[in-house]
């Protein structure tokens, strides 16, 4: 027998938490089969979760703090492929297609609503905010055509021309532009972009959507929304406050959140292994601007999510290790 | 074959396996207890979900009789028996429970003329199925069944019978101008299919040919079989056995409005009433469906037994008595799990006792509370501070020896009229592990035991193939549902393993590995309570009194009361208050709690009652699923606290005065002293 469910045994015959894990286990046994075993950065010749999940439970010093480590599964939340292409679609047929009927003020009674919308489509352009937006998935499971260029437009906002851009649009009829992001934590990364698009003499009316947005995302949203008139931002799935493990505690967390908590500030020395934050390239206990993510994404595990569940180091196993871009 | 697979993974292998892998899968053992479906006489086979119904009235398919016929298994009904043909109707899949969300005739009373339309719609399917029936038998096997039946459907014959059929007034003259076989199959699937258009609003109307030409229920299907024997197509001694599936569904097509009252049942129980020659029909019902007085359609009579039907109650067949000798289950699982094993091509499957290799015997008492205390095996036992020290002393070292032995001690210095053990030089062996008392021993094992795992904060381990049989509870849905999670909780510890394509031996598992697979499987069951109407109350109830229970049993640290795992009700008391009655019938029913008669210990001698947790729900609630000694007397004010609070959605009851003066007083029940 191997040493995990050696150990996963015992804890679900003890009492009186035995239950509890018994169904913290089923839940991850199902979720491990539908979903975890998608996770890209782990695809090929990698650990798999399960070897990954048997280690990570092992930075636990002693079985209570593994214990905790366990409880913390139910807690997070896994958007798998089929989960992401949903998101794409729902981001193109509700979110685009209604600030479309708002933008040209159409009515839904209107017998050439739908040819209406489709002309607006034909000149509007979709483009990514950052390179981890899988655009090419965007168009092809939406059925777009007719654009061959589709930069992420973080990049455009440090490498290209304003004025260029402005008449790239004219020359190419562009009345609208959406730019889409797949998550957006507190919106500091995409800034720049939004900034520029915002910029444009042109003025385009521009909608922003985040497939997967946090509550300080929103918040930066409203400043954007606030700064410039032709931007709008229609997230698909806001996440809630309570689904976050913050440095301080919320009204009406789950009890729970106390033990990760102290938890996540316990580890924080592990993960760094002797180095300081910059040097291990981890933002602190609650990842990238304190955020207390608990989110995982099957592209790849966002900087906002606990580095306990992402960061490696020479004395922490990751779970869902992350490929960073710094 | 791919060991990562889960031999038990499809649980309702009757809907979902073809005939040709329900031969392989057939488990014969229960036939002989079930030898009514197969002769004349209509039967009702009542069985909770799992009992095993469907796959005994699935013997009767033509596809599946074929089946066997096609491959090397003789047909597992004996050959005088055998001499049948089947035809049925799923009353959920061939769309007669769309009655009555339609209505069909808006100038007459619902009620009245819905019932008469069902009846008629039952009656030209299974018409179409018999006829279906003996296409089959001529077409398939090269006839085989055809012609060991002695069925002959040559053109002549046919013409014949179609003649015959049509001069029957029961059609109102529908068939009248049907002259040819293949007519009358046309006819027949036109009027079918034109009802289902209608109750599914593809159509507007029902023709007026099928308005005016309502037939009785049973009738045609009598008439035709009259007229394949006049026409010498079907023998006179071959017999026609109808197979009505889900009959059950009909309470809750009766649910849908208050006036339907029971209509739909007492149409069918209308076929049973005609007790035709020729025609048998098999009823698979659970027991919550099946009336105690089955009305009959358009009359004030009801169905007798053994008159109009014979009841063949599964789970009463399968349920196991006092004598552990007479019980079929265990058998009857036995043959279940080897074919399993065998479908999923495991090699070395023995020909008996699979289940002892797999699961092997278990582990001992005394072993079980070894693994509760693991190394503090004083936790085991509760020291009394006003016992000597030389007890004390004597109990703990009991304890590292035998913890089990040292709970029992505990118990025995407990008990009234025992308690001068503590101040005595201690026998060996001591006096509770003597012969003369071995049944205050045996009747305090489980309760000692449930005791020191809770002590020690350790589940209660259940493993071996003794445990998994009995808490299955005669049960076949619920052992193979164990199997699964037992085989489950297995994999997973072979999941980083390397296995080789050859490896296909059947495993031994170690008591761990079923413990846990037991213990998820009883939290499914749990859960699957509140799965059916009415169910989330039963959970509530079944959640109250197994609380209550455990705690009262936990708690009895003299062990005085170790069969309090189950509670009993004066029948009189119980008759007195119907809606309670009717309530622990639903929870038998609906396989929350099983049920037996009660031999009273109390002087007044009035009959009672006992009620237990349904044994695959022990786990999860750490109560143990052995019935020993007597239950929890209780009254019906106890019984109908819970009641309420579960109907009130009320999470605990509050203690009732009751338990507190019972714990004052003194036992009516003397311990018994061998």
């Amino acid at each position: 027998m191997n040493a995990l469910e050696d150990k996963l045994q015992r804890w679900i015959m003890s009492l009186p938490d035995g239950p509890v894990f018994q169904a913290i286990n089923e839940h991850v046994e199902h979720l491990a089969e539908e979903l975890y075993c998608k996770y890209e950065p782990t695809k090929g010749p990698f650990p798999d979760f399960w070897q990954r999940f048997e280690d990570w439970l092992e930075n636990g010093d002693d079985e209570a703090k593994q214990q905790s480590l366990f409880r913390l599964m139910p807690y997070l939340f896994f958007i798998g492929p089929t989960e992401l292409d949903n998101l794409y679609r729902v981001a193109f047929n509700f979110n685009v297609t209604t600030w479309l009927i708002e933008e040209l003020s159409l009515t839904l009674d209107d017998v050439a609503l739908s040819s209406k919308v489709s002309e607006a489509l034909a000149h509007t352009w979709f483009c990514p905010l950052t390179d981890s937006m899988r655009i090419n998935t965007f168009y092809h499971l939406n059925h777009i055509s007719g654009r061959n260029h589709r930069p992420d437009w973080l990049s455009l906002a440090v490498l290209a021309d304003s004025a260029k851009v402005d008449a790239f649009l004219n020359s190419k009829k562009i009345e609208r532009i959406v730019l889409l992001e797949d998550f957006v934590g507190s919106g500091s990364q995409i800034e720049p972009a939004v900034n520029f698009a915002g910029s444009l003499s042109s003025r385009r009316p521009t909608l922003v959507v985040p497939l997967v947005i946090c509550p300080a995302g929103v918040d930066a949203a409203r400043t954007w929304e606030a700064s410039f008139t032709n931007i709008k931002v229609h997230p698909v799935l806001e996440l809630r406050r309570l689904d976050f493990l913050t440095r301080t505690p919320q009204a009406d967390e789950p009890p729970e959140h106390d033990v990760f908590r102290r938890l996540a500030i316990d580890s924080f020395s592990k993960l760094l292994a002797g180095k300081t934050a910059k040097e291990a390239k981890i933002y602190g206990p609650f990842g990238f601007d304190d955020t207390g993510g608990l989110v995982i994404l099957a592209t790849n595990c966002p900087d906002n999510t606990l580095p306990l569940i992402h960061h490696e180091s020479v004395t922490w196993n990751p779970l869902f290790p992350r490929a960073s871009r710094i | 074959m791919d060991k990562r697979a889960n031999p038990f993974n499809e649980l309702y292998v009757s809907e979902t396996i073809g005939s040709s892998a329900f031969v392989e899968i057939f488990s014969p053992s229960i036939l002989r207890n079930a030898s009514a479906l197969f002769l004349p006489g209509n039967v009702v086979l009542k069985g909770m979900q799992g009992s095993g119904k469907s796959m005994l009235l699935s013997l009767l398919k033509p596809e599946v009789r074929l089946a066997y016929a096609e491959s090397s298994t003789p047909f597992p009904v004996a050959e005088k028996q055998a001499r049948f043909i089947g035809a049925g109707i799923n009353l959920t899949r061939s769309g007669a429970i769309d009655f009555g969300q339609r209505t069909i005739d808006p100038g007459k009373r619902e009620s009245e003329i819905l019932p008469v339309y069902f009846g008629d719609f039952l009656n030209y399917w299974i018409v179409f199925d018999i006829l279906s029936t003996l296409e089959l038998f001529r077409e398939r096997a090269d006839g085989l069944v055809a012609k060991e039946l002695q069925l002959s459907m040559d053109d002549e014959k046919l013409t014949t019978f179609v003649k015959g059929l049509r001069s029957s007034r029961c059609w109102f003259g529908y068939l009248n101008h049907i002259t040819t076989y293949a007519d009358l199959r046309q006819q027949i699937a036109d009027r079918i299919s034109q009802y289902l258009a209608f109750l599914n609003f593809n159509s507007d109307d029902l023709p007026d040919n099928i308005r005016t030409t309502k037939t009785t229920v049973g009738e045609p299907v009598a008439q035709t079989v009259g007229a394949l024997v006049a026409a010498g197509i079907l023998p006179r001694d071959v017999h026609l056995f109808v197979r009505i599936d889900q009959y059950e569904e009909l309470i809750r097509l009766e649910g849908k409005r208050k006036e339907y009252g029971s209509l739909f049942r007492e149409i069918v129980n209308k076929a049973l009433s005609l007790r035709d020659p020729n025609v048998s029909y098999r009823i698979g019902t659970r027991g919550y469906a099946w009336d105690e007085h089955p009305r009959v359609y358009g009359t004030v009579g009801n169905l007798e037994r053994d008159r109009n039907f014979k009841l063949v109650d599964l789970d009463e067949i399968l349920r196991r008595r006092e004598n552990r000798k007479t019980w079929v289950f265990p058998e009857f699982a036995e043959d279940v799990f080897r074919k399993r094993l065998l479908f999923a091509q495991y090699k070395d499957v023995p020909d008996s006792n699979a289940l002892g290799k797999v699961f092997g015997s278990g582990p001992s008492p005394e072993q079980r509370a070894v693994r509760y205390c693991g190394k503090a095996s004083s936790r085991a036992i509760k020291i009394d501070k006003n016992w000597p020290q030389q007890w004390r002393t004597y109990l703990l070292q009991l304890a590292e020896r035998d913890a089990l032995s040292a709970r029992l001690g505990e118990a025995w210095a407990r008990q009234k009229g025992k308690g001068k053990v503590v101040n005595e030089e201690p026998s060996d062996p001591p006096i509770w592990n003597q012969y003369k008392t071995r049944y205050w021993r045996k009747e305090r094992i489980q309760a000692a035991l449930m005791q020191i795992a809770g002590r020690c904060a350790q589940r209660m381990i259940w493993a071996g193939a003794e445990d998994i049989l009995e808490l299955s509870g005669g049960n076949i849905l619920v052992f193979v549902s164990l199997c699964q999670h037992i085989w489950s909780a297995w994999l997973r510890t072979i999941r980083s393993a390397d296995l080789a394509e050859s490896d296909n031996a059947i495993p031994k598992l170690d008591d761990m590995i079923q413990a846990v697979g037991i213990h998820e499987a009883s939290t499914h069951w749990y859960n699957k309570l509140a799965e059916e109407s009415g169910g989330t109350t039963r959970q509530r109830f079944v959640t109250l009194v197994a609380t209550d229970l455990e705690r009262k049993l936990y708690n009895d640290e003299a062990l005085s009361y170790p069969g309090a795992n189950g509670f009993s009700l004066e029948i009189a008391e119980i008759e007195a208050h119907s809606n309670l009655r009717d309530f622990l019938n639903e929870c038998v029913d609906y396989g929350a709690l099983v049920d037996a008669p009660h031999t009273t210990k109390e002087t007044n001698r009035r009959p009672r009652r006992k009620w237990y947790l349904n044994p695959v729900l022990s786990p999860y609630f750490r109560l143990p699923h052995v019935r020993t000694k007597e239950p929890a007397y209780l009254s019906v004010k106890d019984v109908l606290a819970w009641l309420d609070a579960s109907q009130s959605g009320v999470s605990r009851v509050a203690p009732q005065p009751l338990d507190v003066g019972r714990e004052k007083q003194s036992s009516l029940f003397q311990e018994e002293n061998s």
